[in-house]
């Protein structure tokens, strides 16, 4: 059963309880353009598109507001949602996500929960289908790939571009997506609501380590998807057998950055990726802002300049130089 | 249900459903009603005391003793729920043995009518 009969924007508000009409007073353009919607309490609520953000008139947002669509977030059942709110969000129906801020309480050294909530920023997901066409050439078509990285700033449709690649090469390839928080595919009753493609096979709230593991035991993928890598990401790489390729996302606005950040270096390094894609944002969220491509373990070219040599070590302390247009 | 709630965590829709189909449940028709909405946690919510309420086998006291329930599942952790659920097993353990004794009085009563009925029907017969 997809969601279709809703826009992602509605899907998202009806989880809002009362605030549901204030929320959908809003013009078409900002409904059909919203990237998040955020609620603060004793604050007005504020919808934020790509490129600004839109306060929307009315009440103030009350506590009671918020403790009440936080209870319509975990399904009227807070006791099934023990991990996910003490991690600080919830994923909803349609891949949405919900996050909080509010007052830790510590069990046993870690966040057991959050109480208080006082704040919620609602994210909106959103199937944008073509916006991958790009990467998906140099993911299928090309014989030296190895592993792609899809880095980006928050907000620059990381997780849409990747779902899109799932969906493009899935079409072709046997694709195993580890959806940890269920935002890729938004999995419902055993049925993704986005389009991921017909050879996608989904591991739905799997940790990465467990998910990779299952996959690669009884999956037999040609590629393995994931989002936002973490630090433990590149102990995982050793496992992976020769022949699977990944195409992994993480939080990064720039191939400067990228070079200054060790956590994703290692990644990069043992999950042998020689593409590296960075997403641009704002008005032009969605696009491929620089594509390299990495040559013997370290060297960085441009794709967009030809073969020309960027100018730069990955690993070695040098630097890129980004010389790429857009895409 | 307390152990549907420790060891699966299941959400609301879920419990109702599971629990309808249960017979030992068989004689709460409202949890058939409320299985209908089941895939929509809110509709549940929304509809637990109307449902409580439409079933006519039930006392007042067994009426209230659920609604409140109703108001409280869903709403605290596995440990609140669990807390929760004991604290009306309580009450209705409560509620079964204030019935108990009242029918035993009742019961002693009839059986006194009874008694003297049956000798007043024997002396206006003799």
């Amino acid at each position: 059963m997809l969601l279709q009969r809703k826009s992602p924007y509605e899907q998202a508000a009806s989880y809002l309880c009362k605030l549901y009409g204030q929320v959908m007073s809003v013009s078409d353009y900002i409904a059909e353009n919203a990237v998040e919607i955020r609620l603060r309490a004793g604050r007005p609520i504020v919808v934020e598109t790509a490129d600004k953000r839109h306060t929307i008139g009315g009440a103030a947002v009350s506590a009671e507001s918020i403790s009440e669509c936080v209870t319509a977030f975990c399904d009227y059942s807070i006791h099934s949602y023990r991990r996910e709110l003490s991690e600080g969000f919830v994923t909803l129906r349609g891949g949405h996500r919900a996050g909080f801020s509010g007052t830790a309480v510590y069990e046993n050294g870690k966040i057991g929960t959050i109480k208080d909530i006082s704040s919620i920023n609602l994210r909106i997901a959103r199937e944008h289908r073509g916006i991958a066409e790009r990467l998906a050439g140099i993911v299928t078509d090309n014989s030296n790939f190895g592993g792609m990285l899809i880095i980006g700033e928050p907000l620059s449709a990381k997780t849409t571009m990747l779902r899109d690649l799932c969906r493009l090469v899935g079409a072709a390839r046997k694709v195993a997506v580890i959806d940890e928080r269920s935002e890729i595919a938004a999995m419902y009753k055993g049925e993704p609501q986005h389009s991921i493609g017909v050879n996608t096979d989904v591991l739905d709230g799997f940790l990465k380590s467990g998910g990779i593991e299952l996959a690669l035991r009884s999956l037999s993928p040609q590629y393995i998807m994931c989002d936002e890598i973490d630090s433990e990401f590149a102990r995982l790489c050793g496992c992976i057998s020769n022949g699977v390729r990944l195409v992994l996302t993480a939080h990064c606005g720039s191939i400067e950055e990228l070079k200054r950040s060790h956590r994703i270096c290692e990644v990069v390094e043992a999950a042998g990726i020689n593409y590296i894609a960075l997403l641009d944002k704002g008005k032009n969220i969605g696009k491929v802002k620089g594509l390299w491509y990495i040559a013997n373990d370290e060297d960085i070219f441009s794709c967009d300049s030809g073969s020309n040599l960027c100018g730069g070590r990955l690993f070695g302390g040098g630097y890129a130089r980004q010389t790429c247009g857009r895409a | 249900m307390k152990t549907l709630i420790r060891y699966r965590a299941c959400r609301i829709d879920e419990l109702i459903t599971i629990c309808a189909a249960n017979e030992a449940y068989d004689g709460l028709d409202f949890l058939h009603v409320l299985s209908e909405y089941s895939g929509s946690a809110a509709e549940i919510t929304l509809h637990w005391n109307e449902c409580v309420n439409a079933q006519g086998t039930l006392t007042a006291d067994a009426k209230n003793q659920l609604c409140a329930l109703g108001g409280q599942l869903g709403r605290s952790d596995i440990e609140g729920q669990l807390n929760c659920l004991s604290l009306f097993t309580v009450r209705i353990e409560q509620a079964l043995a204030e019935m108990q004794a009242e029918y035993e009085k009742k019961r002693k009563v009839l059986r006194s009518l009874g008694i003297y009925g049956g000798i007043a029907a024997a002396i206006i017969i003799l």
